[in-house]
């Protein structure tokens, strides 16, 4: 008995040589280089606040806005990408709050995940590169439940695995984590024609790239949309976006869109509109909107101006439709910026 | 003639010799050739005691049954040879005593493994017919024989498994015209045993002491081999029954002719006399204070005192109660009579009985063994690591619950279990290289359990209480939890945790003021292997103060 006793303890006494758990120190840094939604949260005057602390939107998706109001437009273009930019990344903070499948130095691996409900498999991959400041990140997608056993090692973001499709990849270089991280600047690629055959959707564009800078509390983003859906064509878009630490900011929306559906002749054409803003502190701003192509004769432009208040009211101080029929409202004089403040360069 | 009852060998069958032996006109010559070995071959398990129960036997010899310190020849793990020329020797010096007309006595002792009637010495063996035959032809008047031995392979600390023959030699048959008597420990299908609390075997534990004065019967002052025999036997028999070995019989033969029996101590004529009044009750123990040594067991039952014999020297005396102990200190520095009482003993705890060595009884043995005690303790845990860990582990207070069962696995053995808790607000900070680092405050937090198999020593006297030392090996299970708070918590998460199994060490110092509780300082070391990250060999270091609940 003495024996069996002694053996059982030497054992277990020389066995118990692992452990388990994720107090991990890495993770941190890993967690630290998640993009924030803030990073690329596009915020027009009276788009509302952006929890620092997670990811829940203060921002109303369906707003009604009355005819001309150029800066209540900006805002329901900034709701909407905000909604998909934010939907990926509260994805990527959902996986990456569970503990990793593989941890190594360096790289971090979720999944395969298998969703049952959607019979899709998930992978979520990050990286810390060389330099010590660069993380890239790349979310897999496969159709069905899919292993990938051994070889899930070596599946990386630049890898094609059949089955498996890179819907979104990007790189973070945060700033100093010393104040308190998530912030930097990155790329993000959003594969939205490659989801679409996961879904059976009509993919709303081929690639949107982001690129976001946040460093020292302010905000730039840059969105790229190539083959943008829009009625029966593809076209490309670009957005704009720059808040200063103080409030105040700009943006720049050139998109294509069947504005004129009505008239005395209307077609599907798309008009070319660019939507140009410029804010203050106390976000009164001025806005400006040109309308071309399309259904605007050729040669013509259609703009529109438009100034409002300082928060929270954001009345409309000023608003004109730039021809020789409408007269404006209000005081061009009480604007706070001028139109060559708006005016985007060509 | 083995297994017959003891006391029939005695009145009435001893005929010739020496009842007189020391009582008889002509002058008495006394030898001995005591032998010890504790190899008895690869085959079989090294023997612990018997060399002292060759030093036991002599001292009694010496001290109370008339030998001479020069007269007696011992050889401790000598080889047959040395042994047969050791008997050489003997009959040259029993001629001589007879040349000068005197009669004689030789006692002949082996302390040792013994196997298909063979004495085992190291890697030789001796013929037991021929240890006979020794005998036998041997001049002396009187010849006695003790053998304690048996085969191999005991299961306790016995003397052997495979069985021998009977005790020893068969005398019976062919029995010399002088007297001859050979007593062996066990008979022929028994084990003789030792026993680490005696520090001895049992036969010759009980022999010795009842030589010194506790077989007297007749309380006549002598201790004739009858008395000697009955003593020896019974006590062992008692003792052996409750050991895994089983029940051991002591087994004789004998062939004496005269009147009279064989006296073999003279306890009465002792330089120290240690008397226990006929009003006493109980299990005494002696213990030579000066060599920490077992010296004489005392069963005493009313109506009748028991002496005991000792030589000049400092002794302990004490008495197992089901609670604590009864002692008194005995120096027997002048010649006479000391007298036992319990009204004068002085009270102690087991914990705090200052003279070790002395045998409880294996019955006795078994109660100590049922031996508990709780304890409540704080201290301090520190995990040292091959880098910085940035707080990954951070200086930790423990409170801690602990249980013992003492000498559950064997004498000296206790199976510790732990169980601890600690908490402490602390900064994690994690290095992020060129991004410089960040801190994360944190509420960590363990849970930990343990099991150790202590190795328990006492180690002296200290402020007139036992200090006790420990050691031995530690399994244990840590639970590491940092749960996150403050500004930098991490995104999305709130807590960390880690689950390891160590193996370790623990040592412990007990000092017991009180005879229900005791105070301890204690230390342990875990190895703990961190491999989330990547793995880091690191090492827990505990210290803690209890306070313990001895029950």
């Amino acid at each position: 008995m003495l024996r069996v006793v002694v053996v059982a303890a030497l054992g277990a006494w020389l066995g118990g040589l692992v452990g388990c758990g994720d107090l991990s120190e890495e993770d941190l840094l890993f967690r630290a280089a998640v993009p924030p939604k803030e990073a690329v949260a596009v915020t027009p005057p009276g788009s509302g606040d952006i929890d620092e602390g997670g990811n829940s939107l203060v921002q109303g998706l369906i707003v009604v806005c009355a005819e001309g109001d150029l800066r209540c437009e900006a805002q329901k273009i900034a709701t909407g990408f905000n909604t998909l930019t934010f939907g990926l990344l509260d994805a990527i903070d959902a996986v990456a709050a569970l503990t990793p499948t593989i941890r190594e130095r360096g790289r971090r691996i979720w999944g395969p995940i298998y969703d049952a409900q959607k019979d899709q498999t998930f992978r979520f991959e990050m990286v810390r590169a060389d330099d010590d400041v660069t993380f890239t990140f790349c979310l897999f997608m496969a159709q069905g439940q899919v292993e990938l056993g051994e070889r899930n090692r070596e599946l990386n973001c630049d890898s094609l695995e059949p089955g498996f499709l890179n819907v979104f990849s990007g790189s973070f270089q945060p700033s100093s984590i010393e104040d308190g991280a998530r912030r930097g600047q990155g790329t993000m690629r959003f594969e939205a024609d490659r989801v679409s055959r996961f879904d059976g959707s009509s993919p709303f564009a081929r690639t949107l790239d982001f690129a976001f800078d946040n460093q020292q509390e302010r905000t730039d983003i840059h969105v790229d949309v190539v083959g943008a859906s829009v009625g029966d064509e593809e076209r490309d878009a670009a957005y704009d976006f720059e808040r200063e630490a103080d409030g105040s900011g700009t943006f720049l929306f050139d998109v294509f869109a069947d504005l004129i559906s009505q008239g005395l002749l209307p077609t599907r054409r798309l008009e070319h509109i660019r939507l140009s803003a410029r804010w203050n502190v106390e976000q009164g701003g001025r806005a400006l909107g040109v309308v071309d192509d399309g259904d605007i004769a050729i040669g013509s432009v259609l703009t529109v101006e438009q100034c409002w208040a300082a928060a929270p009211e954001f009345e409309t101080s000023y608003f004109d439709v730039v021809d020789d029929v409408v007269q404006p409202v209000g005081d061009a004089d009480a604007c706070v910026f001028a139109v060559a403040d708006v005016t985007p360069a060509s | 003639m083995t297994r017959a009852l003891p006391l029939l060998f005695t009145i009435g069958a001893l005929l010739l010799a020496p009842g007189e032996v020391l009582a008889a006109t002509a002058h008495v010559q006394r030898f001995a050739l005591l032998i010890a070995a504790h190899d008895g071959g690869k085959e079989l398990p090294r023997l612990r005691y018997a060399g002292r129960d060759a030093t036991r036997l002599a001292d009694v010899l010496v001290d109370v049954g008339g030998f001479e310190r020069a007269d007696i020849l011992s050889v401790v793990d000598g080889d047959a040879s040395v042994v047969l020329d050791l008997f050489d020797e003997l009959e040259q010096r029993v001629q001589q005593a007879k040349a000068r007309g005197d009669d004689v006595v030789v006692v002949a002792y082996y302390s040792g493994h013994a196997q298909d009637g063979r004495l085992r010495l190291g890697q030789t063996t001796l013929e037991m017919s021929e240890l006979r035959r020794r005998l036998e032809t041997s001049s002396a008047d009187v010849r006695l024989g003790f053998l304690d031995s048996c085969g191999a392979g005991a299961i306790t600390q016995g003397k052997g498994a495979t069985l021998a023959a009977p005790f020893v030699v068969r005398v019976d048959e062919d029995l010399s015209a002088k007297g001859q008597v050979i007593i062996a420990s066990s008979s022929s299908d028994e084990v003789s045993q030792e026993s680490d609390d005696i520090q001895g075997s049992f036969f010759t534990h009980y022999l010795a002491s009842g030589l010194r004065g506790d077989a007297d019967r007749s309380r006549d002052g002598r201790v004739t081999l009858d008395e000697a025999y009955a003593y020896a036997y019974g006590r062992t028999v008692a003792a052996t029954s409750a050991t895994r070995a089983g029940a051991q019989h002591p087994t004789y033969a004998f062939e004496l002719k005269g009147a009279g029996d064989v006296v073999l101590t003279n306890p009465g004529d002792a330089f120290v006399t240690v008397e226990f009044p006929e009003v006493l009750e109980g299990r005494y123990f002696v213990v030579d204070l000066e060599r920490q040594l077992f010296v004489a067991e005392v069963e005493k039952q009313k109506g009748g005192a028991s002496r005991i014999a000792l030589p000049k020297g400092q002794y302990a005396v004490k008495k197992r109660l089901d609670s604590h102990l009864l002692i008194t200190r005995v120096q027997g520095l002048q010649k006479g009579t000391i007298v036992i009482d319990d009204a004068t003993m002085e009270r102690v705890a087991f914990n705090n009985d200052y003279a070790k060595g002395t045998p409880i009884s294996v019955s006795a043995s078994l109660d100590r063994e049922i031996g508990f005690s709780l304890a409540g303790g704080v201290g301090l845990q520190q995990v040292l690591g091959p880098v910085d860990d940035g707080g990954l582990f951070p200086t930790m207070p423990l409170f801690v619950l602990d249980a013992r069962a003492h000498h559950l696995l064997r004498s000296q053995l206790t199976l510790d279990v732990d169980l601890g808790f600690g908490s402490v607000q602390a900064v994690r900070t994690v290095d992020g290289g060129a991004l410089g680092s960040v801190d994360f405050s944190v509420q960590a937090s363990e849970v930990q359990g343990g099991v150790a198999v202590l190795w328990e020593q006492p180690l002296r006297e200290l402020l007139g209480s036992d200090v006790v030392v420990g050691a031995g090996p530690r399994m244990a299970g840590l639970f590491f939890v940092h749960e996150f708070n403050g500004a930098t918590r991490p995104q999305g998460l709130t807590q960390q945790s880690y689950l390891t199994f160590t193996p370790g060490i623990a040592a412990f110092v007990a000092w017991s003021p009180w005879d229900f509780a005791h105070l301890e300082v204690s230390a342990r070391a875990q190895y703990l292997a961190y491999n989330v990250d990547e793995l880091r060999h690191m090492a827990v270091l505990e210290g803690f103060a209890s306070v313990w609940l001895d029950l």
